[in-house]
C-alpha cells in the first residue's frame, strides 16, 4: 500500500539540464524541490550527450592530429586507442554525475529514482520496476523529461546493425564502415568522430544541404571540408529500403538522391535523425497538458496549457541544446516565482563540436536580409589569422552580419578553430547591444583566433588589416 | 591637513540642503573660493565655493541626496596626503556662512553618466531622445534599445499629427517652484476670499507722491509699493495672518517681511522686503527696485529671498482681473491683486464710473478661518480706499 503523499513546493521530472538547473535555482530561492529521474542522474547531457561525446571527440581529434603529423607508426593501435577513448569518456561522465549529485545534495534537493507519472495535475506517482512506490504532491510541476530518437520508415533501430547515438557510446569496436543518416550537427559530430579514426563514412541528409539550420555558407564550406576528408556526403537523399544479409557488410541501404537510386553495403547504420518528446510513460493526459508535434506545448514563459505545470528542455522541442534547456529552466523558475520573464530563442547559440567546429548566434544572412532589407557583412577567413597559421588551423571564417544604420549585430557565424568558444563574443555583443563599431574599438590579444572577430568587424567597413582586398 | 566640506547653513531657517550637482569630481584639483558644488535649499539653488584648496578626495554625498546642515559632504586634501578618518578636520561650523553666491539658474557642469547600450545611444541621438528621461530596463537599470524604442513610440506619436516635442529637464529654479508649489497645494488647505476695491484714492495718492519720490531718490514709485505699505500696515493689526505653522504650533512672527512675486524669463522669484512695516514708502520703493533689478540679473542672495511672512502677487500689469494664488510656504497667506478697471459702480447713491480692482486673499485654513481672513481683507480695503489711515 502506498504511503501518504509527500508534499513539495516543486516537483521536477527529469534531472538533465532542463531539470537540475531549475531544481538548484528554485532550491536556492527557498523552495522544497523533488527531482524524479528514471534513468541516469544528469539525463542525456551528462550521460549520453554533451559530455561523453565531447570526451570521445577530443580523443579522436588527438589520434587524428598525431596521425596527420606522422607520429603514429602502427595504425593497428587505433582499436586500442578507441577502447581507451571509451574509458576516458566513462571517467568524465562519472565525474560530472558525481559532481551533480553533490550540487543537488548541497541544496537539499530530494532526488527520487523511478518513473514519474501524473495521477492528476498536482500529483505524481513514482514507479520502480513497474510498482508504485511513492506519491508526490506539489503546486508546481516542471516537466523536463527530455527527448528520444524517433524511428522513421524504413530504417528502424535494432541496436545491432542499425544503431542510435546511445549505442555508439557502448560500442567496443570501430565499425569497418558506417552510414550515418542525418546531416545535422549531431550527425556531423559522429561523422567527425569516426572519420578521425579512419572509418569510411557515407553521410545521408534529406535536406539540400548538411547543417540545414545553420548559415548557408557554413554548410557549403563544411561539405567541402568533409569531402577533403573523404567523407561521402549525400544531400537531398533519402533511404527507400534497407535489407539485411548475413555477411561482413550486412546492411544494404538503397538511397534515392535526385531521382537516382543507389544501393550500398554497410557494416552499421547510425541514425541521428528526428526526435520526439519523452512523454510516453508520463500519463500526460492526466495532467491536461497540450502537445504539439510530439512535444509539450509551452508559451514563452515555459507554461504549459495546464496551470502550475511548466516544461523545459528537449521535451518542448524547438532545438536540442543543453544551454537551451538551462535557459528555459531558468525562465520557468522565474515565472514560478512571479517574475514574468520570457525565453529569448534568438540568443541561443547553435553549436557544432565536430571538425571543424561551427557556431552561430542570431540571424543567418538570409533571415537578416528578409527582416532588415539591406544588411552589411564583415568576414574574415582564419587562413589570414596569425594564430591559425602558426597552428595549422586554416579552415573556416568569422562572419558578422549587422544592420546598416546603427551597426547593430544581427548574427554571428563562425566556422573553424574554437568556434564554440569564440561565439560568445557575438553573444555578448548582441545580448548587450554592442555594435560593430564598438567591437572595432576593442583591443584583442595577438596572436589569437579571436582577432578574426575583430578583423570581421573591421571588414564590415572594408577596413580589415590582415587581408588582401578585393 | 585634510578639510571636511560640510553642508553649509545659509540662512537662519535652513535645516537641510540637497546636492544638485558636484561641479568637481573626485580627484579634481580645486582652489579655495572656486565653485565646488551646487546646492538647493527649499528656497533657492546656489553654487557653494570650496572652503580650501587641494584635491577633492572623496564625495560623501552624491547628487540628489538631501542632508542636514553641517553634515560632512566631501573631503579635500593635498595631493598625496594620507587621509585617515581621525585626521579629518572639520572647519569651524559657522552659524551662517557668508553669502557671496548668487542665485544660480543654469549650470554647465558635466552631466551625470548614463548607463546605456551603444546601440540605444545611437538611436536616441538620431531620434533626439534625451536619455536622462528614460528609465532603463536592462541589467542594473541600463538603458537598452527597447527602452529607447518604447520612449519614441510613447513620446512622438504619429509625427504628422503631433509636432515633435522638446523636453526641458526640471531643474534649478523650475524644480524649486515645482516642488514648493506642489507641497503647498497638496499639504496646505487653501481657501480664497475676494473683494472688489475702489482704487480712486490709492491712484490719487500714487499720483501725488510719484514726482516727489523720484526727485528724492531717483526711483519710480509704483502701485505695488503702496500695496506693500498697505499690507504691512494691515498685518500689524492682524498678527495671526503674519504667522506660520510648524509641527503642531502656530508661530506668530514679530517681523513683517513682505515678499513680492517677480516674474523671470524662466520662472518666478519672491524677494523679501524686510521690516516693511518700519519702512517709509520711499524706502520700500528703493528696496523693491533694487531687489527687482537683482532678480532680473540673477543676483539675489539667499537672505534676500528668505524669511518672508506674507506674499503679494500683483498681476495687474499682466492684464489679469482676478486670480487665486498658491500660498508660498511656510507663510499663512498670499494676496493676489488684479488690474484696475474703470467700471460703473453704485457710489454715493448713484451709478458712477470708478477704477476698481479685485483683491483675492488665499489663506491656510489650518491657521485662520473665514471670518479672520475676511476681517483682514476688509482692513486692506479700508486702507486702500482711505490711504490717510496709513499715517495713523
Amino acid at each position: 500500500m502506498q504511503n501518504e503523499p509527500k508534499i513539495f513546493d516543486l516537483i521536477i521530472i527529469g534531472s538533465g539540464p532542463g531539470g537540475y538547473l531549475p531544481a538548484i535555482l528554485s532550491a536556492q530561492k527557498g523552495l522544497s524541490v523533488a527531482v524524479v529521474e528514471k534513468r541516469d542522474l544528469g539525463g542525456t547531457c551528462l550521460n549520453r550527450g554533451c559530455i561523453p561525446t565531447k570526451a570521445l571527440l577530443h580523443e579522436a581529434f588527438l589520434w587524428d592530429a598525431f596521425d596527420q603529423s606522422g607520429l603514429i607508426r602502427n595504425k593497428d593501435e587505433v582499436a586500442s586507442h578507441f577502447k581507451k577513448a571509451l574509458e576516458k569518456k566513462n571517467a568524465a561522465v562519472q565525474q560530472v554525475v558525481s559532481g551533480l549529485r553533490n550540487l543537488l545534495s548541497r541544496d537539499r534537493i530530494t532526488v527520487i529514482q523511478g518513473e514519474a507519472c501524473f495521477l492528476n495535475p498536482r500529483t505524481i506517482g513514482v514507479k520502480r520496476d513497474g510498482k508504485a512506490v511513492e506519491t508526490l504532491e506539489a503546486d508546481r510541476i516542471l516537466i523536463a523529461s527530455g527527448a528520444v530518437p524517433k524511428d522513421e520508415n524504413p530504417v528502424k533501430r535494432d541496436g545491432r546493425y542499425v544503431i542510435g547515438s546511445d549505442d555508439v557510446l557502448t560500442m567496443t569496436d570501430l565499425p569497418a564502415n558506417l552510414a550515418i543518416i542525418g546531416g545535422g550537427r549531431r550527425g556531423l559530430e559522429f561523422t567527425t568522430f569516426f572519420n578521425a579514426y579512419g572509418v569510411p563514412i557515407t553521410l545521408i541528409e534529406k535536406e539540400n544541404r548538411i547543417l540545414p539550420k545553420m548559415e548557408r555558407e557554413i554548410s557549403i564550406r563544411c561539405k567541402g571540408l568533409l569531402a577533403k576528408r573523404k567523407v561521402k556526403v549525400l544531400t537531398e537523399a533519402s533511404v527507400v529500403s534497407i535489407d539485411f544479409i548475413e555477411r561482413e557488410m550486412p546492411v544494404d541501404l538503397t538511397v534515392v538522391q535526385k531521382g537516382k537510386k543507389e544501393t550500398s553495403s554497410f557494416q552499421k547504420v547510425l541514425v541521428v535523425g528526428e526526435r520526439r518528446g519523452n512523454i510516453e510513460d508520463l500519463d500526460i493526459e492526466k495532467a491536461s497538458v497540450s502537445l504539439k508535434d510530439g512535444f509539450i506545448f509551452v508559451d514563452s514563459h515555459m507554461k504549459t496549457s495546464s496551470a502550475g505545470i511548466y516544461a523545459a528542455g528537449d521535451v518542448v522541442g524547438k532545438a536540442f541544446y543543453a544551454h537551451k534547456a538551462f535557459h528555459e529552466g531558468k525562465i520557468a523558475v522565474e515565472n514560478m516565482l512571479g517574475k514574468e520573464s520570457e525565453a529569448d530563442y534568438r540568443m541561443i547559440p547553435k553549436c557544432l563540436y565536430g571538425y571543424p567546429e561551427a557556431a552561430s548566434i542570431g540571424l543567418t544572412e538570409e533571415e537578416a536580409t528578409k527582416e532588415y532589407g539591406e544588411v552589411q557583412i564583415g568576414k574574415f577567413p582564419f587562413m589570414a589569422c596569425g594564430r591559425s597559421i602558426a597552428t595549422g588551423n586554416l579552415e573556416g571564417m568569422v562572419k558578422i552580419i549587422s544592420e546598416k544604420k546603427y551597426g547593430e549585430i544581427l548574427g554571428v557565424h563562425i566556422l573553424g578553430p574554437h568556434a564554440t568558444e569564440l561565439i560568445h563574443l557575438g553573444t555578448m555583443a548582441m545580448r548587450h547591444e554592442i555594435g560593430v563599431e564598438e567591437i572595432k574599438e576593442m583591443i584583442f590579444a595577438h596572436p589569437t583566433f579571436s582577432e578574426s572577430f575583430l578583423e570581421a568587424a573591421l571588414d564590415t567597413y572594408g577596413e580589415a588589416i590582415h587581408m588582401m582586398k578585393g | 591637513m585634510a578639510t571636511t566640506v560640510i553642508m553649509p547653513k545659509l540662512g537662519l531657517t535652513m535645516t537641510e540642503g540637497t546636492i544638485e550637482k558636484w561641479l568637481k569630481q573626485e580627484g579634481d584639483r580645486v582652489e579655495k573660493g572656486e565653485p565646488l558644488v551646487e546646492i538647493i535649499t527649499e528656497k533657492i539653488n546656489f553654487q557653494y565655493e570650496s572652503p580650501a584648496s587641494g584635491v577633492l578626495r572623496k564625495i560623501l554625498h552624491h547628487e540628489g541626496e538631501t542632508v542636514p546642515v553641517t553634515t560632512p559632504i566631501a573631503i579635500i586634501a593635498e595631493e598625496g596626503e594620507a587621509v585617515a578618518e581621525g585626521e579629518m578636520v572639520k572647519p569651524e561650523v559657522p552659524v551662517e556662512v557668508p553669502l557671496p553666491a548668487a542665485v544660480q539658474r543654469e549650470s554647465k557642469a558635466p552631466s551625470k553618466r548614463i548607463f546605456v547600450s551603444p546601440i540605444a545611444r545611437k538611436i536616441a541621438q538620431e531620434k533626439r531622445i534625451d536619455l536622462s528621461t528614460i528609465q532603463g530596463s536592462g541589467p542594473m537599470g541600463r538603458i537598452i534599445k527597447m527602452d529607447v524604442l518604447k520612449a519614441i513610440e510613447k513620446g512622438v506619436a504619429p509625427p504628422v499629427r503631433k509636432p515633435s516635442e522638446k523636453t526641458i529637464p526640471l531643474k534649478g529654479i523650475r524644480r524649486i517652484i515645482a516642488k514648493r508649489m506642489t507641497e503647498s497645494f497638496q499639504n496646505v488647505p487653501h481657501f480664497y476670499l475676494s473683494l472688489e476695491i475702489d482704487m480712486t484714492a490709492c491712484l490719487a495718492l500714487h499720483e501725488q507722491l510719484r514726482e516727489e519720490v523720484e526727485r528724492r531718490v531717483r526711483q519710480r514709485l509704483t502701485l505695488t509699493d503702496i500695496l506693500v505699505k498697505v499690507i504691512a500696515s494691515a498685518l500689524k493689526e492682524h498678527p495671526i495672518i503674519n504667522s506660520r505653522i510648524e509641527g503642531d504650533q502656530i508661530h506668530l512672527i514679530e517681523e513683517i517681511n513682505i515678499g513680492v512675486a517677480i516674474a523671470l524669463e524662466d520662472g518666478l522669484i519672491v524677494p523679501v522686503i524686510r521690516h516693511a512695516d518700519q519702512k517709509s514708502l520711499t524706502e520700500i520703493a528703493v528696496t523693491l527696485r533694487e531687489l527687482t533689478q537683482k532678480a532680473k540679473e540673477g543676483k539675489l542672495s539667499l537672505e534676500e529671498v528668505g524669511g518672508g511672512t506674507f506674499t503679494l502677487s500683483n498681476m495687474g500689469m499682466l492684464g489679469i482681473d482676478k486670480f487665486n494664488a498658491i500660498i508660498n510656504p511656510p507663510e499663512c497667506s498670499i494676496l493676489g491683486v488684479g488690474r484696475t478697471v474703470q467700471k460703473p459702480v453704485f457710489y454715493g447713491g448713484e451709478i458712477k464710473v470708478r477704477p476698481m480692482a479685485w483683491f483675492s486673499l488665499s489663506s491656510d485654513h489650518r491657521i485662520v478661518d473665514g471670518a479672520t481672513a475676511a476681517s483682514f481683507l476688509n482692513d486692506i480695503k479700508k486702507l486702500v480706499e482711505n490711504p490717510p489711515y496709513l499715517l495713523l
